[in-house]
């Protein structure tokens, strides 16, 4: 078989918890075994076919192997993608708190809005994504990208407060506005912004504007994938340093 | 086989089993990627006496390089795996690296990986950054004019060194000119370079002297000035100079092509031109295992 299709059928409000839910454990599984993965909701663990239609994406989109996409309808869906390793999901819609968190590979696409800790970090766990793609269309809440070791998130709109904080590695690009205290604790790492923070975070230094070849190389990796950077015409971009309090290695670069 | 008057004679090219690497060097404009690339690949004409062999194998337009900017495909020939890494750090981070504006990127990524940025990036004395997109990390290493990107590994493959045929001429201009003319045959194809001064050698070699602390000396049968002393002498009476191009390659076909290419371009010249013959270097097929027939190229 190839790819999953699931297509929320459930009352709109309804959060559940699709953690179980990645390309790697669906693999080879047919659409009533899928169905009858169990979820855990508010109300309980409910069969995934409770809450989904399933289909195989063949019949649908004609989807790569492995692949999952999820329309997400009035569902909140927390930890979309959460600890993922591979493959590909994509979901139509909005998602809820900690999709793409702690992934170690794959992408995660997000035709909506998220909420928060997005590609960050689960309850309990002291490191972030270490690998992987997140593409996100909309915007996102609080704290995405928190203790990013390695990956990219690219999001077309706005963030909110302590984007990228305590990043000790990888990159974040934001096009849109961020909230309070970018790059907060952050230690190394890329957080690029397509529009100037209101302000930032104690801890950060003016390193000077110029061109950076490395933007190129993101761009040009981007480039099959859409979203605002890859589109984004590359010019002299001014480099904050810092945190300096955590050895000055990260930066934020905002770009003209 | 005569082509347009041009004896081809029935022998071959031996060529060896090397290891090669490919990088791609970028800069801020085609002037600037000339002179990192000249710079890297100078003294690396033979593995003999360079340690390797290196020379462009392509210009490359801005939209066939990593970073959108003009940029050069080298190609670097060595011995072992471990030679082709020692030169690539060296050269790498002597002449490209210096070189304001450049960047470094694996031209090769199939096969054995060998450090490119991986062992420069400690120049960065601590303030180096890795960046890591899909499946390929980038070292920024903080220099003068900014930052200088590299690569942080590139794979070694292997290779074949010591492709060639020699240029038969009835005057040394008339030789210099067809050696030109296979050069620009042969120059921008894939997967071949020409590592010695402007793609030609004048001073071929046979194993061996008379000395023993050499191991190779004049190749005596291709030189005209001593036609009338050596006995074993290859040359008709009305050669006056011989040049030969020199060919290593990632792969018997692209050496194959670029042979073909330079010899068809030689023989587009003529008898009338003054090209006498076209022959190749061998050593009785007893040391290297590719074996370049001329005819079979030719046919």
């Amino acid at each position: 078989m190839s790819g999953v299709a699931l297509s929320f059928r459930g009352e709109a409000g309804v959060r559940a918890d699709l953690s179980d839910l990645l390309p790697e454990r669906i693999a080879g599984l047919g659409p009533e075994e899928i169905a009858r993965i169990p979820l855990a909701t508010a109300g309980g663990p409910v069969p995934l076919g409770e809450l989904f239609n399933v289909k195989t994406l063949a019949t649908e989109t004609g989807g790569a192997e492995g692949s999952l996409l999820i329309r997400s309808g009035g569902a909140v869906l927390d930890r979309v993608g959460a600890r993922m390793g591979k493959g590909l999901i994509e979901v139509e819609g909005d998602v809820g708190d900690l999709a793409g968190a702690q992934m170690s590979g794959g992408t995660l696409r997000i035709r909506g809005n998220a909420g928060n800790r997005l590609g960050g970090v689960l309850p309990g766990e002291t490191k972030g994504m270490r690998n992987g793609l997140i593409l996100l269309s909309g915007d996102a809440g609080d704290r995405v990208g928190e203790r990013l070791r390695r990956g990219t998130i690219v999001i077309d709109g706005s963030v909110g407060a302590d984007c990228g904080a305590f990043m000790t590695a990888g990159t974040v690009a934001v096009a849109g506005g961020c909230g309070p205290r970018p790059g907060f604790g952050m230690r190394r790492g890329s957080l690029i912004l397509g529009t100037e923070p209101a302000s930032l975070p104690v801890g950060f230094v003016d390193a000077g504007i110029r061109d950076w070849v490395f933007l190129r190389l993101l761009q040009s990796y981007l480039a099959e994938t859409g979203g605002w950077l890859a589109a984004r015409t590359l010019g002299r971009s001014r480099r904050y340093i810092g945190n300096l309090a955590e050895h000055g290695l990260g930066e934020i670069l905002v770009l003209p | 086989m005569l082509i347009n008057g041009v004896t081809i004679v029935e022998t071959f090219a031996e060529a060896f089993g090397m290891r090669a690497t490919r990088l791609i060097v970028t800069a801020e404009t085609p002037e600037w990627v000339s002179a990192a690339v000249t710079s890297m690949t100078g003294f690396a004409t033979s593995v003999i006496g360079c340690g390797c062999e290196a020379a462009v194998e392509r210009i490359l337009a801005p939209e066939e390089t990593p970073d959108g900017r003009p940029g050069a495909s080298v190609l670097i020939f060595a011995m072992s795996r471990d030679e082709v890494a020692k030169h690539v750090a060296r050269r790498v981070g002597q002449c490209i690296m210096t070189s304001p504006g450049s960047a470094c990127y694996a031209g090769l990524r199939e096969g054995r990986m060998i450090a490119l940025g991986n062992g420069l990036r400690y120049f960065g004395d601590g303030f180096q950054i890795s960046k890591k997109f899909g499946d390929r990390r980038f070292w920024r290493v903080p220099v003068m004019d900014g930052e200088f990107v590299c690569e942080d590994k590139v794979a070694v493959v292997d290779a074949i060194g010591g492709g060639n045929f020699l240029i038969a001429a009835a005057s040394h201009r008339q030789c210099l000119r067809a050696a030109e003319v296979a050069v620009a045959a042969i120059r921008g194809m894939p997967g071949v370079i020409m590592p010695f001064p402007g793609g030609v050698v004048r001073s071929g070699s046979k194993v061996g002297s008379k000395y023993k602390a050499l191991i190779a000396s004049t190749n005596t049968a291709y030189c005209p000035t001593l036609r009338a002393v050596e006995p074993k002498t290859q040359l008709a009476e009305n050669v006056e100079a011989v040049l030969e191009i020199v060919l290593d390659g990632l792969d018997e076909a692209s050496i194959r092509a670029a042979m073909r290419a330079g010899i068809t371009a030689v023989t587009g010249l003529g008898a009338e031109n003054g090209v006498i013959e076209i022959t190749a270097g061998n050593y009785g097929g007893k040391l290297g295992k590719f074996h370049f027939h001329l005819h079979e190229v030719m046919s």
